[in-house]
């Protein structure tokens, strides 16, 4: 994933953009992959993308899982796109249930982090603007919430609890049905 | 910008602490204001947040939410409105109605097993009417109040449906005027609504779902309905001075999945034109069936639908009986016809009266050509004539169309009640 800098073809090269993490690492992917990411997008359309794109609020660990997530379903996209053409509606239908299938267990894999990288994710999916790695990272810590007292979620999250006990018990009262 | 374990939670721009609130079910969104002081108000200003309140929650609570939650719009709001907090609905609708609420579910609380209510239900708020952004609309046990003059329609609507709803008397057309004034309406779920004046036509441009429930079919019609896939029909009692059977099923014949249930044999004999007219279901591809077993008329519905859908590759039949000794014999043999079923892979039977179809069955065995499996679901055969073993041996051993056909059977000890279609009146 990282790049040498080898000399690849100039056919495949026209098509590639390097991204370049906080601390100075660079990645070389398809502009299929980088323009998942709707601020990569704009910068490829108004052509400021010579020379490699610097993102200095990414580092280069959260880089390469996001790259990671962006090559998976760029290339579900690109599934999606030359579809209709090349598969008779059933067999179709067969290969999108599959792929659907096999993109989930990606996505499942890929949310098996731990919550400092997972708010790292959800940082970098807001400033690259991915929407659907944004949805999934946003889910994922609204399920570790769901059903959780307040004593548990405080634990997860380091949460310090600055609420006098006649504030909380007060908060309770006033919320007591959500309690029940 | 490493987020830091201390603080991951504020480490995330506000609009995220917000996405992630608006995607918890309501308590667990409210039960973060006791986490500490920042979080206290919290969840008031998430925009978007579904208002799903817990079965038995007091119509005090959501006063307060409405009230509270100063997010601007509101997704969604589901309520099970019971006897204590029915006059407050009208009011959380006037709310809803200004906060661009654009799913709504009301309904009433049920016993179980469930049963059809004979209580006149309350009458809902007409600001149910002026909520303009409204996707989805999901009623059950209310009466509607009138059109509002200058109604001026659901136009974002997409999912509406109505269970127990009775449509206000000595209006016309009220039904179909929310039905018109929806043109982006894609699934429309209608089960047992009362209409008193009666004479709605089901009209819709964009129609994709159709599923209609009733316990007669006076009163009703279908209109064009170009975009159908998928159509579930269950008319307790057919009238003969109305939309007779083949005109209703013509109105459908686009579609790929169609679910039938006709009536009990009895009233059927009486009071239909089971006419069908020479109708081609090209789409076809899903036929769901429960008949009377020894209605001749049904099984004729039956042998009509398999002639004329060509393409039908699932057929799943619940055989109904009535009598208690009925064979069809060379009848079906006679109703075949050349080409009948040539792609059907699929067949399911379903049959819970102590009897099996058995002419069907060999029939369906010895003709369907590119047969895989057919399955049969019955109760344990008890006092028949021939035991249950050499009917199962008299299936195993029949002659096959299809060299690749598997027969499944699943026998139940008891009579056991398995739904059919959709899991009706079952939520």
């Amino acid at each position: 994933m990282a790049s040498a800098g080898s000399g690849d073809e100039k056919a495949a090269a026209a098509a590639m953009i390097t991204l370049i993490s906080s601390d100075n690492e660079k990645f070389e992917v398809t502009e299929a992959t980088a323009t998942l990411s709707q601020t990569i997008r704009h910068m490829i359309e108004d052509g400021c993308t010579d020379g490699g794109v610097p993102l200095p609020n990414v580092t280069s660990k959260i880089l390469a899982r996001v790259i990671e997530y962006c090559k998976k379903h760029a290339t579900a996209a690109a599934g999606e796109e030359g579809s209709s053409s090349s598969f008779s509606d059933a067999a179709f239908l067969e290969v999108d249930r599959a792929f659907l299938e096999e993109l989930e267990e990606f996505d499942d894999a890929f949310l098996e982090v731990d919550r400092a990288t997972l708010f790292d994710l959800i940082l970098a999916a807001n400033y690259l603007d991915i929407k659907g790695l944004l949805n999934l990272t946003c889910q994922k810590v609204a399920d570790s919430v769901k059903g959780k007292t307040p004593e548990q979620i405080r634990e997860m999250y380091n949460i310090v609890n600055d609420l006098t006990p006649e504030e909380e018990a007060e908060i309770r009262r006033e919320t007591q049905w959500a309690f029940e | 910008m490493e987020a830091s374990v201390a603080g991951l939670f504020s480490s995330l721009p506000e609009e995220h602490q917000d996405e992630i609130l608006r995607r918890l079910p309501l308590p667990d969104a409210v039960r973060t204001s006791a986490l500490s002081r920042a979080w206290r108000r919290r969840w008031e200003s998430v925009p978007g947040l579904a208002l799903s309140f817990p079965n038995g929650t007091p119509p005090g609570v959501v006063d307060g939410v409405l009230l509270c939650h100063t997010g601007g719009a509101v997704s969604s709001f589901a309520f099970i409105v019971d006897n204590a907090s029915a006059s407050h609905a009208g009011r959380w609708l006037v709310a809803l109605s200004r906060r661009g609420v654009q799913s709504i579910d009301l309904r009433r609380p049920r016993p179980y097993p469930r049963i059809l209510s004979r209580r006149r239900p309350p009458t809902l708020h007409s600001s149910i009417f002026s909520c303009a952004h409204l996707v989805s609309l999901h009623l059950q046990e209310f009466c509607l109040p009138p059109l509002p003059v200058g109604f001026a329609g659901f136009p974002v609507l997409e999912d509406l449906y109505l269970s127990e709803i009775k449509l206000p008397p000595n209006r016309e057309g009220q039904l179909q005027a929310i039905i018109h004034g929806s043109p982006l309406l894609r699934v429309l779920y209608l089960e047992y609504v009362q209409d008193p004046v009666g004479g709605c036509v089901i009209q819709a441009p964009n129609l994709h779902s159709l599923t209609f429930i009733s316990s007669e079919n006076k009163g009703w019609r279908f209109g064009e309905l170009p975009c159908l896939d998928a159509c579930i029909c269950y008319v307790d009692e057919y009238d003969e001075d109305e939309q007779d059977f083949g005109e209703l099923l013509a109105r459908v014949a686009q579609v790929e999945e169609l679910t039938l249930h006709l009536p009990w044999c009895t009233e059927w004999e009486n009071g239909v034109n089971v006419h069908m007219a020479p109708i081609t279901f090209y789409n076809l591809k899903s036929l769901e069936l429960s008949i009377a077993f020894d209605c001749m008329s049904q099984m004729l519905v039956m042998f009509s639908l398999l002639k004329s859908s060509p393409n039908l590759d699932k057929l799943k039949v619940q055989f109904r009986k009535y009598e208690e000794e009925f064979e069809h014999g060379e009848l079906l043999s006679a109703q075949w016809t050349n080409g009948m079923c040539s792609n059907l892979q699929d067949v399911e039977i379903l049959s819970f009266d102590y009897y099996l179809p058995m002419d069907f069955i060999k029939l369906i065995l010895s003709k369907a050509s590119r047969l895989r499996t057919l399955s049969l679901e019955a109760t344990r055969l008890e006092s028949s004539a021939v035991s249950q073993d050499d009917r199962i041996n008299e299936i195993l051993t029949c002659t096959r169309a299809s060299a690749e056909s598997q027969v499944l059977f699943k026998m139940h000890d008891e009579f056991e009640y398995i739904h059919f279609g959709r899991s009706l009146l079952d939520y």
